[in-house]
């Protein structure tokens, strides 16, 4: 029986297409912007420099409040979100990044990987010089230091990274114009103790016009020294994906009285997540509707207790001064805004 | 500022008002960063039954 061996197919056109095996092609999640569960916009406040945006990716920028980002429909063709960077504050670099998990990219470690994306800017007056990098983590897995600049350095000079951070390519201007367009980078992961990919996308000007804007999209890293065509996954599982490092439930929890001052009840994630989660309730004014007195309250001084959790969910509860006290053994709906968070 | 929780957690005290619930997996960054600052000689409030 004859056998065929092939690394890839071209089209007709010279384009590449696919490998052959596509299972687990590109390693980012959410490359296309398109899971949002933290919201769709971040200002001041929550767009403070090593603050996770839109899924998977975080704020890089040479302090706070550097940029606005909103979930944008500036897309290129066949695109449905981008991640719109705004200039918030002036003559400050900026960027996003997103760590890869050791589970995800350790039989990359080592071999060739491209990183593509496709990108535009509002304006080349100033945001003239976009950069990108392959960034290897040689500390231990998974245990990454987020805030991976230690000084972003003058217009054109790349940042310096802390240490167990190393560029694995040499960052260049990429001539992003107004027009979308698609960039790569391919690079050897050859430092040693790699044990985490980042993937880091900035601007490298010290000189910049507020209102002005950086579009990303359709991010991809992927082994080999071909970008190929971005992988766009059901939303379901680019949801899931994500929901492994972030969670936050649409609505709130049937919860029963444990006491005067605590409410509680069970969880199960939608899906295990990566280790056991950080439990946050907003700064949003929760309520408690307690089924005895069928009574709206809020509650003061909300204090979540995710001390009964693990990786798979578990149980949860609540601590403050309610405005309808809770009785013991009795159900009632908290309303508070809830969140599970084990992000790299 | 972070405070002791009854069991196998601890309570982080955001600046913008909010508060985190972290647990003791030495997988959760932020319980990794609440070891850092343990090393650096802090000492978090105690906990407080309810």
């Amino acid at each position: 029986m004859s056998q065929l061996q092939v690394n890839r197919i071209n089209d007709a056109s010279g384009g590449v297409l696919a490998p052959i095996s596509s299972v687990m092609r590109n390693r980012i999640i959410n490359g296309g912007m398109d899971i949002a569960q933290r919201g769709t916009s971040f200002t001041s406040g929550a767009n403070n420099n090593d603050a996770y945006v839109l899924d998977r990716f975080y704020i890089l920028s040479d302090g706070n409040d550097a940029i606005d980002v909103t979930q944008t429909t500036t897309v290129p063709t066949g695109a449905k979100f981008s991640i719109g960077l705004d200039v918030e504050t002036t003559n400050k670099k900026f960027g996003i990044a997103q760590i890869i998990e050791n589970a995800n990219c350790f039989d990359a470690i080592g071999g060739q990987v491209t990183l593509s994306f496709q990108a535009k800017v509002s304006s080349t007056a100033k945001l003239d010089n976009v950069k990108c990098a392959i960034v290897a983590w040689s500390g231990t897995a998974d245990t990454v230091t987020s805030d991976i600049i230690s000084a972003w350095g003058a217009e054109g000079t790349n940042p310096t990274l802390i240490a167990n951070a190393t560029y694995e390519n040499s960052p260049a201007n990429l001539n992003v114009t107004t027009s979308f367009a698609t960039y790569s980078v391919t690079a050897n992961v050859d430092t040693a103790s790699t044990s985490n990919i980042i993937v880091f996308i900035w601007s490298d000007v010290t000189d910049t016009t507020a209102g002005d804007f950086l579009y990303i999209t359709n991010v991809q890293l992927e082994k080999g020294t071909q970008a190929t065509s971005f992988e766009y996954r059901q939303y379901t599982t680019e949801l899931q994906l994500c929901q492994r490092y972030f969670w936050k439930p649409s609505q709130g929890f049937l919860m029963q009285g444990i006491s005067s001052a605590r409410i509680g009840t069970n969880v199960f994630f939608p899906v295990t997540m990566r280790a056991t989660p950080t439990m946050s309730i907003a700064t949003t004014t929760p309520y408690w509707e307690s089924v005895p007195y069928a009574t709206l309250g809020s509650i003061t001084s909300a204090v979540a207790d995710g001390s009964k959790l693990a990786s798979a969910g578990g149980v949860i509860s609540v601590t403050g001064t309610f405005g309808t006290t809770p009785v013991q053994n009795y159900p009632g709906f908290f309303g508070g805004e809830t969140a599970f968070s084990v992000e790299l | 500022m972070y405070k002791l929780q009854e069991k196998n957690s601890v309570l982080k005290f955001n600046s913008d008002g909010s508060i985190l619930s972290i647990p003791f997996d030495p997988a959760n960054t932020d319980y990794q960063a609440y070891l850092k600052w343990l090393e650096e000689g802090n000492t978090p409030l105690p906990a407080e039954n309810t």
